[in-house]
């Protein structure tokens, strides 16, 4: 209810969120791949791109919740 | 049929994208209390949530999977849609446009038909926009349960009215504002999604020359094998290019298709609206790098036998659409696969949102608020808003059946941009520049305009006339020329609806200059488009030259 008063969330936050849920989400998909290879029919499997993909997602997302994370836009 | 194989992981993302989405419309339905609200997203958003929903409401799936397949097909020539298909006029509804639309403070393209020319002008227009709107529409819903059934392998009907019930959640609540919401996120997600794509595919061929080395000149290059149909896979011409797909069709769309340009609509202030668009260009520019490098990475592929890629075949035909979903099944692991479904999902709502939004702003302001119930109040008119966004979908659910009967819905879909852009292009542009166009010149104009393109389309269609009919420069084959006939019907279409409104404007009454201000080029109060100062660099002149300056440097490089 507090929040309802200080307006609505900035856009940014939300899209801070998202990422991050969803970066942190294809890190365990990567870690999981790394300790039991399950993909080894897909080409460049060996590259781990869902690892070091969902490290940038998530570190995009976190810049993003840090900096809109006390923003409010006024209604 | 393609099955890709979600693991755990892959499902949690789809679900953490469903549940967002539609906590997002619960969140938002508080904030939405009146019309502006509901349809112009109350006028408070800065220049980028304005210029990402823009392009976001751009990035349907035509615009990322259908032009990737289109890349296969015609090489290089797809990056026009991408670049003398949308730069130029993009920039030009910054710089010159915006501020006439901003500052008459209409809610919808057709209300500024209304106060240019007159109401019949603006029903004729809203009309014409609304049924574009549900067969585009139609459209879309069939590709987004194609995706569902093809590659999930759900059932058809269960694909088709799931993702029509999201659109109708989501939009119902929030009206544009959950729409702009939502369209950020996707548009984050789309990126998300796509861009490993050519990465992964660069490194699997060996790097950019691989693209090089293994295409001939036609598919390469973007203008030195147009002197001759013949010569270049789209059998068009630089005329055809330049005239139709540059000019007619790219200025339809990007300067007088509502979808888009209601997001500019919502900004704070003008120079935020100004440079909506030219924010978008970027991306456009972007995004064309990403698709159309990704179809000529699949292109590289299928002329290497040993790569094993192949397109789908389905009754003998190539499945061009399906070039990106089967490069995610060669590329992507588990985790990835979701980013990549969620967003091929996204796309799909993405359009949808931005169809609906713009068809249920349109129809309660220009139809149901100008014809049916003047004295409708702001909250009957949110009401309105909510019923025309659900019926508008159950239409859309019906023209995704049909689009599911039809042979190619590609072409189908170029053909009514074709003919229901261009003729609302022309008279808009001739309206807001020239004070000599009447009334009744801008109305006959559109009327005459759009009946001549339907009526060649569906000549040709019937077979009455050959496709190759509209195009004067013809040398190809007749069978092959769909595109070169959509963009110069496109450019008859444009110059009949001129023709016709400067002919009645010479004969009929024109409005006086005072009903003309604040309309029309030349007779705009300064004040009233006075931007507040700013330095240089943040003007909208200086970023639309700086994006002119990459859209020549493009076009010259790869010449």
């Amino acid at each position: 209810m507090e929040n309802d008063k200080k307006g609505m969330r900035s856009i940014w936050f939300f899209v801070g969120l998202l990422l991050s849920i969803i970066g942190l989400i294809e890190i365990a998909a990567g870690i999981s791949d790394l300790i039991f290879p399950s993909a080894d029919h897909v080409r460049l499997s060996n590259l781990h791109a869902n690892l070091w993909w969902g490290i940038i997602i998530l570190s995009a997302g976190l810049i993003y919740i840090i900096k809109n994370r006390n923003s409010y836009v006024t209604m | 049929m393609v099955s890709i194989p979600l693991t755990l992981y892959d499902w949690a993302i789809l679900f953490v994208y469903f549940a967002f989405i539609v906590w997002i419309g619960f969140y938002l339905k508080k904030f939405t209390k009146t019309d502006t609200d509901f349809f112009l997203a109350g006028r408070r958003n800065s220049m980028w949530v304005c210029g990402i929903a823009f392009m976001s409401a751009n990035m349907g799936s035509m615009e990322v999977i259908g032009y990737a397949g289109q890349s296969v097909k015609y090489g290089l020539y797809a990056a026009h849609f991408y670049l003398i298909g949308a730069v130029p006029a993009m920039l030009f509804l910054g710089v010159f446009m915006m501020p006439f639309y901003y500052h008459s403070k209409i809610k919808s393209i057709p209300g500024y038909l209304k106060a240019r020319f007159n109401e019949s002008s603006r029903v004729f227009n809203a009309a014409m926009f609304v049924v574009n709107m549900i067969l585009v529409s139609g459209i879309a819903l069939y590709l987004q349960a194609l995706i569902f059934h093809t590659f999930l392998g759900w059932n058809w009907d269960l694909s088709i009215w799931l993702s029509a019930a999201f659109v109708a959640l989501y939009v119902t609540l929030g009206g544009l504002l959950s729409a702009m919401f939502t369209e950020i996120l996707q548009f984050f997600l789309i990126w998300a999604g796509i861009v490993i794509l050519p990465i992964l595919g660069l490194v699997d061929i060996g790097g950019p020359a691989a693209i090089s080395h293994s295409l001939s000149e036609g598919f390469k290059t973007l203008w030195s094998t147009s002197g001759s149909p013949q010569n270049n896979p789209m059998y068009v011409t630089w005329g055809g290019l330049v005239l139709g797909l540059g000019f007619a069709i790219a200025f339809g769309y990007w300067t007088t298709d509502f979808l888009i340009i209601q997001r500019a609509f919502s900004a704070k202030d003008l120079r935020s609206a100004r440079m909506t668009p030219i924010i978008g260009s970027y991306f456009k520019l972007l995004l064309g790098a990403v698709v159309v490098g990704t179809g000529l990475i699949a292109l590289v592929l299928m002329n290497n036998p040993s790569s094993g890629f192949t397109l789908l075949i389905e009754n003998g035909k190539t499945n061009y659409d399906s070039v990106i979903p089967l490069l995610m099944c060669r590329y992507f692991t588990p985790g990835l696969i979701g980013v990549g479904v969620t967003s091929m999902v996204a796309m799909f709502m993405a359009g949808m949102a931005g169809n609906m939004s713009s068809f249920n702003a349109v129809w309660t302001y220009d139809i149901y608020h100008s014809v049916v119930n003047k004295d409708a109040s702001p909250q009957k008119l949110v009401n309105i808003g909510r019923i025309a966004t659900v019926s508008g979908i159950l239409l859309s659910v019906a023209g995704a059946y049909i689009a599911r009967s039809m042979p190619s819905v590609i072409d189908y879909l170029q053909a009514i941009s074709s003919m229901f852009l261009a003729p609302s292009v022309a008279i808009i542009l001739l309206g807001m520049f020239w004070k000599f166009i009447t009334p009744k010149g801008g109305l006959w104009g559109m009327l005459v305009g759009t009946f001549v393109a339907v009526a060649l389309f569906i000549a040709q269609e019937v077979k009455l006339i050959p496709v190759s009919f509209v195009i004067p420069d013809f040398s190809g084959a007749d069978a092959q020329s769909y595109m070169a006939a959509n963009f110069w019907r496109a450019v008859w279409a444009w110059l009949i609806s001129s023709g016709t409104a400067i002919i009645v404007s010479s004969f009929t009454r024109r409005k006086t200059e005072d009903e003309l201000r604040g309309f029309v080029y030349g007779l705009v109060d300064i004040n009233e488009t006075a931007e507040e100062k700013v330095v240089w660099y943040k003007k909208p002149e200086f970023w639309a030259v700086v994006t002119m300056g990459i859209f020549i440097l493009i076009n010259v490089v790869l010449w």
